[in-house]
């Protein structure tokens, strides 16, 4: 996890996209441990308030859970959520976005076609 | 609980109100920046607070009690300031082996671990430090002191950027081990934002915004594109600052736009973005009035 | 924690407080001293080269280191009262009652060390001369002075500084606090006392006093007098 004081992304954010990222690279595992908040406020100089209010943002989600007295788990199934709500915002914005700039550029869905089977011969 | 209760704090020197009617409820166990431009009126606040002088009118509690001249009250809060603040001629193991007396939660032993850390030669005479070095000094005895009440005056003065880092993480490590309530003072708000939970915004001796940080970072937003579209679109929106460039421009306004306005905008081609609580701090106390002038 | 143990604390660390900033004072006035001894001994080398027979009272050290440490006290005592001596000492907990009553175990104990510093002088200066009387084989006309007229030397001189010594702060406190609107009032005072004659009456008031007590008993009410007319403007005095 890399957080970045230059981004306009709000820390907590950051925060709960980075859990998520190790999370699907494997750094964290299901059903294991994941950092608890004052792991997190201490790598990063970070208000431990904020640290909680982004792992806050993944308990609501399902992501992750609390074990009384044994801190944040990864929850069973967190990898597939995650991996499914970024698709979502993959299909919804992302290419929406990326369409959009290849509209005002002058780019033709055909050259984009080809740009992009070309890209995965690589 | 709210540690400190202020209620129309008003401090005047000759014929400027370095404070203005300010009231505010500081709550317990929080790091709370106080941030302000240079002259905003933060340090004479801080030291109403730490009962080294006296408001002109108006009321001010600390821990349920009046603060000046008040030790029950002022043995349990230590004030650092930005200015040296020892005696010139005492060798800092002098003005350590002073705190180690005063103060009842001297943690002696963490105080010789930053001395080490920092590399200060204790048999040196506070003068002869540079500013660095006193700083360094000042924040060991505000830390090690372990005050319930704990006030840093612009603690980083003077010290390298590696250095203002290292600090941080110490304070923010102590505070995670022993909970306490910390304000700390700055105009450089970019450096200390992750370390805080709320902030105080300060202008002109008047209290301009007392939030959560996360609310601070969401509190504004950017449309940039057309000037004529924008212009039409923000008409009864609280706009915080605009900035132009030929027929293109930059609103900050306040963040609480419908997704139906939200997509409204993305289908008009204008971009929005966040505003870094830095530069939201500096449009809501430059009123814009910074480049159309010179 | 209880407020006892605060104001404990309070004390403790001011007093180590105001007796580190003692240090350099006590070292300047001891060097001064020194020094003004170192002096006299060479000229009376001279003279005694000069064959002459000297006479010496023999309390050279002790009437000179008196005076020396008198005025060293009252540059200390002002230079205490000074909004940055002040600042560095509010810097901790404290509260202005305790800060007023360490300035006047301060003045008490402080200028009773600057005096035992030069009583530990002044045998010292003694030993020298005898032993110069010894080589040179000429005399060296020396008062010796009793211990009871040394002890009622000590105790006048010590009344004197604290007297003195509490006097400069208090009137330095209403410096600090009024600044200089102060200066007309003292203006008006030392005036009057002499045009009203009442110069004389003070001198012989204060050091044509025969009776030891009695003088010791006005200069602690002096004292008493500048340390509670002290308290006043520091009552409410800010510290910046």
């Amino acid at each position: 996890m890399i957080l970045s004081t230059e981004s306009t992304v709000p820390i907590y954010i950051q925060i709960a996209e980075g859990i998520e990222s190790d999370i699907i690279n494997g750094l964290l595992e299901e059903e294991k441990n994941a950092y608890s908040q004052y792991q997190i406020s201490k790598q990063f100089s970070i208000n431990p308030a904020t640290a909680a209010k982004g792992i806050n943002l993944l308990v609501y989600s399902g992501i992750l859970y609390k074990k009384r007295g044994l801190g944040m788990f990864v929850s069973k199934g967190a990898v597939d959520m995650i991996k499914n709500k970024r698709r979502e915002i993959f299909l919804s914005t992302t290419i929406s976005n990326f369409m959009q700039e290849a509209d005002k550029l002058g780019i033709t869905k055909a050259e984009l076609k080809r740009i992009i089977e070309e890209y995965k011969e690589i | 609980m709210d540690i400190i209760k202020a209620h129309e704090l008003t401090k005047q020197y000759k014929d400027v109100n370095a404070l203005d009617n300010f009231s505010i409820s500081i709550p317990k166990n929080k790091i709370i920046g106080l941030i302000g431009k240079n002259g905003a009126g933060k340090t004479t606040f801080l030291k109403t607070c730490a009962g080294r002088i006296r408001q002109t009118s108006g009321e001010i509690k600390i821990f349920d009690d009046k603060v000046f001249d008040n030790l029950n009250v002022l043995s349990k809060l230590v004030f650092v300031d930005e200015e040296s603040q020892y005696n010139s001629g005492y060798k800092v193991k002098e003005i350590i082996e002073m705190a180690n007396l005063y103060y009842e939660s001297w943690d002696g032993e963490f105080a010789d671990k930053l001395i080490k850390h920092f590399k200060l030669n204790t048999n040196k005479r506070y003068k002869k430090l540079s500013r660095g070095m006193k700083t360094q000094v000042n924040i060991i005895v505000g830390i090690c002191c372990r005050m319930p009440l704990t006030i840093l005056d612009e603690p980083t003065l003077g010290l390298d950027a590696a250095f203002r880092k290292d600090f941080y993480h110490i304070l923010l490590t102590d505070f995670i081990n022993h909970p306490r309530t910390i304000i700390i003072s700055s105009h450089l708000l970019n450096e200390i934002e992750m370390l805080l939970e709320e902030i105080i915004l300060i202008d002109d001796g008047k209290l301009l915004m007392h939030t959560s940080m996360e609310d601070f970072s969401n509190y504004s937003m950017m449309l940039s594109g057309n000037t004529t579209y924008l212009e039409s679109f923000t008409e009864g929106k609280e706009v915080i600052n605009i900035n132009s460039f030929v027929n293109t421009s930059e609103y900050i306004i306040k963040n609480n736009l419908s997704k139906k306005e939200i997509t409204e905008l993305k289908n008009n081609d204008i971009s929005i973005k966040s505003v870094s609580p830095q530069d939201l701090f500096i449009f809501l106390t430059s009123k814009g009035v910074l480049f159309d002038e010179f | 924690m209880n407020s006892k143990n605060t104001v404990k604390n309070a004390y403790k660390g001011l007093l180590l407080n105001f007796f580190i900033d003692l240090r350099s004072t006590a070292i300047v006035g001891g060097i001064i001293v020194i020094s003004i001894s170192v002096f006299d001994i060479i000229m009376t080398i001279i003279f005694l080269n000069l064959d002459e027979h000297i006479s010496n009272d023999g309390t050279g050290a002790l009437f000179t280191g008196a005076l020396v440490m008198f005025i060293a006290l009252l540059i200390h005592v002002i230079g205490s009262t000074s909004q940055n001596d002040m600042h560095s000492k509010f810097a901790f907990p404290i509260n202005r009652t305790i800060y007023a009553v360490s300035n006047f175990l301060f003045i008490l104990f402080g200028s009773f060390i600057l005096l035992a510093i030069v009583t530990i002088l002044a045998p010292v200066e003694m030993f020298l001369y005898g032993f110069l009387e010894l080589v040179t084989h000429k005399i060296i006309y020396l008062n010796q002075i009793t211990f009871h007229s040394f002890l009622v030397g000590f105790a006048a001189t010590w009344a004197y500084l604290l007297a003195f010594g509490s006097l400069t702060y208090g009137i330095f406190m209403y410096i600090r606090r009024y600044k200089l609107y102060t200066l007309p009032v003292i203006a008006i005072v030392i005036t009057s006392v002499f045009a009203f004659g009442w110069f004389g009456d003070i001198i012989r008031f204060f050091f044509l006093e025969d009776s030891l007590l009695l003088l010791i008993v006005k200069l602690l009410v002096i004292t008493i007098i500048s340390h509670i007319l002290g308290f006043i403007p520091l009552k409410r005095m800010e510290v910046q």
